[in-house]
């Protein structure tokens, strides 16, 4: 188990670094010129050679991979904004909270919701229970989750007033952005929760259970959940990167100053070093939470577990 | 034998599986009895309806799509098919317990086998959990498997020691009634002897009486006292072991028993029945078995012959016997 | 030899006969497909459908709701709802089709060279996908339209290339599977050459997974595309991407909330369509999988 941890928690490494790597390569041989973009078409040559060689973009680009990996991964340090200058690992510290508790926070409203749902169609298969919370997560799951956003907003905080429309000042203005990102995760989590407790329920050891004399109840949640839970598992994986990437629009929306806002900033005035920090940092945390998933496997599917030994 | 005797009796059951378009005739009037103490052998194809019988018993049929539209399951004087399901779950896996076809998916996966056996215990008896446990690792011990692997997951067994392990789960509260569904058929040979030899065991000291389903006669001769062979979902011929083996009188019992290899006589060839078992959703109108048979006449296809005594508790369902 | 051919075309035919049987009985599946057909022909008939240009500034009429001479109401610029949309569809139609094509182009070619060769060739395209699929797919697209720059067609490539690995991983999968079957060892034992077994022998069998996923695909990449936009990456205005009319609504929703309503109910109905017909085809191909 331990070894498993440590195996997995290394292989993080590799990927942060190929990530990055891709992510540079791409973005350094796209026709473009990030000088003339910051300072603008009427720039002097002058100043635009003063930024190239201010920024290292003479270099060729094995220097340039070397010197931002080096900097990146050993100083810690995503350079600074080609815009105006400020440092984008300090800007990334100060909004890495927010876009934290956006997606865990969205990611927890999606297995509150997907998960019971989808044991209630599975127990109820070909009853109105069932049809609804289909029909309702097959419109959710093919919802754009900034339009959602949006109604939300219209109807809540517009309409209503009862919460605010921008910003996080109290945990009131958590409650649209995370519900927003949160329901197509949600959708997409009721579905395989349905179809995989409906293949669990068929299998022998149910029929096992019922033979012991075991009630229905216990036998879904004592029996069933847990085995149907493990493909469960991967969904919740595949929504958590739909679901970071929504954070982008969503911060957007409601002006949140995290990560996903901060990138669509930069992209805009096409600030590489922005762009490229925001892409790490986020891959990074998904990473990280397909860490716990797998981790979960072990938790789960005792058969797992003895693989990894 | 007499009523005091009998320990579970089918009347007349009948069960159907519907689907859209169609309804299989699983199960056609079967009427048994099973004494105390006694095993009693089901015997017959697969796809005759044996192991229908057995979780109809249990009522643990899915449904949908199968269903019982007929007949009485009587114990104590009770029809258990009218009981309400709370009711039927205080007698499943306490009265009457079941062991299952295949032992490597009838155990869940992701719980410690040592808790599965205890599930039973601690639903049917009034026992702390740590008794419940305690049981639990006698009935392991009992199946001939150490107590410490009680925390062990099921993929950390063989096939053998699964079974086992479901036996345990089947007569962790002792029951009366034990439904055998082909136990050992998944198992290797050298396997199968030693869990037959144990539930032997486990009989005598329970005193339980035994409903072994199997198509394998050579476990219905060393198990059973009584045996009943079923045929697309009918009984064609009931009697005690020694009746059926020495003066098998329908021709699918012979038949059966022609397709055995036999070590005794040499270089005799096996004699396998000719085709095969009437499609269910539209059973042969009359003698299930004469479009196999032999022997049939014009009698056996119009009529359907009804069981016939053939001299003790011997009776066959056929033409032939007068 | 012909004859063994004609019989597996005759094969193949009642298979694809199976199929639509089983997909015509898929009552969602239906509604799919009509809807998939509406929209696609609301895309081809653009032109002569819609009652205004979509450009078109009707001043005296601005932000307009619903009304007989503008059946969803006008924008902040006058500029015909219902006309705005139907257009919007060709724009969809195509972004979702196209990056699709591309995505699957690609994801086949890096996914069957994996899955052909395997050895040291397959892991390394698995390891780079890996890293590839660490990057969530927004975020990767985001980042690839920003050096791209803006445009239609730019979006489409950026959502081309974000999700070319599902179907490169697919494909490697179906083919490994494919590859261990007895008829593929007896294509190498007669010598045929490696071009020919992948074009006539694998690619046969990994096409009717390929199609399921294409379709289920199209949804996905209109909602990309749709995002794209309105973040301002994707379609520029005055074109009438729905993402961008989403955008362009959004200052106005407080008191005329058909501008935002109509677009996004364009995107959903639109990504549902397909979300169902990929399922009723998945299902139709594999019966095996349905519930």
């Amino acid at each position: 188990m331990l070894k498993f941890l440590v195996k997995r928690i290394l292989w993080l490494i590799p990927v942060v670094l190929g990530v990055s790597v891709l992510i540079f390569t791409i973005m350094c041989f796209t026709p473009g010129d990030p000088a003339r973009n910051a300072l603008g078409a009427d720039a002097s040559q002058e100043s635009i050679d003063e930024f190239n060689e201010k920024h290292g973009l003479n270099e060729s680009y094995l220097v340039r991979l070397g010197s931002f990996l080096k900097s990146t991964f050993v100083e810690f340090d995503l350079g600074t904004s080609y815009i105006n200058g400020s440092s984008v690992s300090e800007q990334i510290t100060s909004r890495l909270g927010y876009t934290l508790k956006i997606t865990y926070i969205g990611i927890l409203i999606s297995i509150v919701l997907g998960i019971p749902a989808g044991i209630i169609a599975a127990t109820n298969q070909n009853t109105w229970k069932d049809s609804l919370s289909m029909v309702v997560s097959l419109f959710c799951a093919s919802m754009p989750s900034f339009w959602f956003a949006l109604l939300l907003v219209m109807f809540f905080a517009l309409r209503l007033g009862w919460l605010p429309t921008v910003g996080v000042k109290s945990w009131t203005g958590y409650i649209l952005p995370c519900v927003s990102i949160g329901i197509g995760g949600a959708a997409g989590i009721a579905r395989q929760t349905r179809s995989s407790m409906l293949e669990v329920i068929r299998q022998d050891y149910v029929t096992t259970a019922k033979a012991k004399g075991q009630s229905h109840s216990r036998i879904i949640w004592g029996h069933c959940l847990r085995n149907a839970l493990i493909p469960v598992l991967t969904v919740i994986g595949s929504q958590m990167a739909v679901l970071v990437g929504s954070s982008l629009v969503c911060e957007t929306i409601f002006s949140i100053p995290g990560i996903g806002s901060y990138l669509v900033t930069g992209v805009n005035q096409r600030d590489y070093p922005v762009v490229l920090g925001c892409v790490v940092i986020l891959s990074l945390i998904f990473s990280l939470t397909m860490l716990c998933v797998d981790l979960m496997y072990a938790v789960v599917d005792p058969r797992f577990r003895n693989i990894l030994k | 034998m007499s009523e005091k005797d009998v320990l579970l009796s089918i009347e007349d059951l009948v069960v159907e599986y519907s689907s859209d378009s169609e309804i299989v005739h699983a199960v056609n009037d079967v009427s048994l009895q099973i004494s105390k103490g006694q095993t009693l052998g089901l015997v017959g194809e697969t796809g005759a309806g044996k192991t229908t019988i057995a979780k109809a018993i249990m009522q643990i049929l899915p449904d949908p799509p199968a269903r019982i539209t007929g007949g009485k399951v009587i114990m104590d004087g009770e029809n258990l098919l009218d009981l309400k399901e709370d009711k039927m779950q205080k007698i499943r896996g306490n009265r009457i317990s079941m062991i299952f076809q295949d032992p490597m998916t009838a155990l869940n996966p992701t719980i410690v086998v040592g808790k599965q056996i205890m599930e039973a215990i601690s639903l049917h008896e009034k026992v702390s959990s740590r008794e419940a446990c305690r049981k639990a690792e006698e009935m392991l011990e009992k199946v001939g498997i150490p107590k410490e692997r009680y925390s062990d997951y099921p993929h950390q067994f063989s096939g053998g020691m699964k079974q086992r392990v479901i036996i345990a789960i089947a007569l962790a509260c002792n029951p009366e009634l034990l439904l055998a569904d082909e136990p050992t058929t998944a198992l290797d040979v050298t396997i199968q002897a030693q869990v037959l030899d144990m539930m032997n065991e486990l009989k005598q000291e329970f005193g339980t009486s035994v409903l072994m389903i199997t198509h394998d006669l050579g476990i219905v001769a060393e198990t059973c006292d009584c045996v009943a062979v079923i045929y697309a979902g009918e009984i064609v011929e009931y009697g005690t072991a020694a009746e059926i083996f020495d003066n098998p009188q329908h021709p699918y019992t012979t038949g059966l028993f022609g397709s055995l290899p036999n070590m005794a006589k040499e270089g005799g060839r096996l004699k396998p029945i000719d085709g095969m078992m009437p499609d269910p959703t539209e059973l042969p109108e009359g003698c299930k078995f004469a479009p196999r048979c032999r022997f049939a006449t014009e009698k056996c296809r119009q009529g359907r012959p009804e069981l016939r005594s053939a001299g003790g508790s011997h009776v066959v369902r056929c033409m032939r016997t007068s | 030899m012909q004859s063994v051919k004609t019989n597996q075309s005759m094969v193949k035919k009642s298979q694809f006969g199976m199929v639509m049987k089983r997909l015509a009985k898929n009552k969602m599946a239906i509604v799919g497909l009509v809807i998939v057909i509406i929209l696609l022909m609301i895309a081809v008939l653009a032109n002569v459908i819609i009652p205004y240009d979509y450009g078109y500034q009707d001043t005296s009429a601005l932000l307009q709701a619903p009304c007989a001479k503008h059946l969803l109401g006008t924008d902040n610029l006058g500029r015909d709802i219902l006309s705005r949309l139907i257009y919007g569809t060709r724009l969809s139609m195509k972004m979702g089709i196209l990056s699709v094509l591309l995505a699957a182009a690609l994801g086949t070619f890096l996914g069957s060279i994996a899955g052909y060769y395997g050895g040291i060739v397959d892991d390394i395209i698995m390891r780079f996908l890996d890293i590839y699929q660490s990057i969530p797919g927004l975020v990767m697209c985001v980042a690839l339209a920003a050096v791209l720059g803006h445009g239609l067609n730019n979006s489409i490539l950026a959502v081309g290339i974000t999700t070319m690995s599902g179907y490169a991983r697919m494909i490697r999968g179906s083919i490994m599977q494919v590859k261990g079957m007895e008829y593929i060892e007896a294509a190498v034992a007669i010598n045929a050459g490696d071009r020919r077994i992948i074009l006539k022998h694998i690619m046969p069998n990994a096409i009717s997974p390929l199609i399921v996923q294409m379709t289920m695909g199209i949804g996905g990449a209109i909602l990309m595309a749709s995002t794209l936009s309105y973040i301002g990456l994707g379609a520029q205005a005055p074109m009438p991407e729905w993402g961008s009319m989403l955008a362009g609504g959004r200052s106005y929703m407080r008191d005329y909330g058909f501008i935002v309503i109509f677009p996004g109910l364009m995107i959903m109905i639109c990504v549902l369509a397909f979300n169902l017909l990929g399922d009723g085809l998945r299902d139709a191909l594999d019966p095996r999988l349905k519930d």
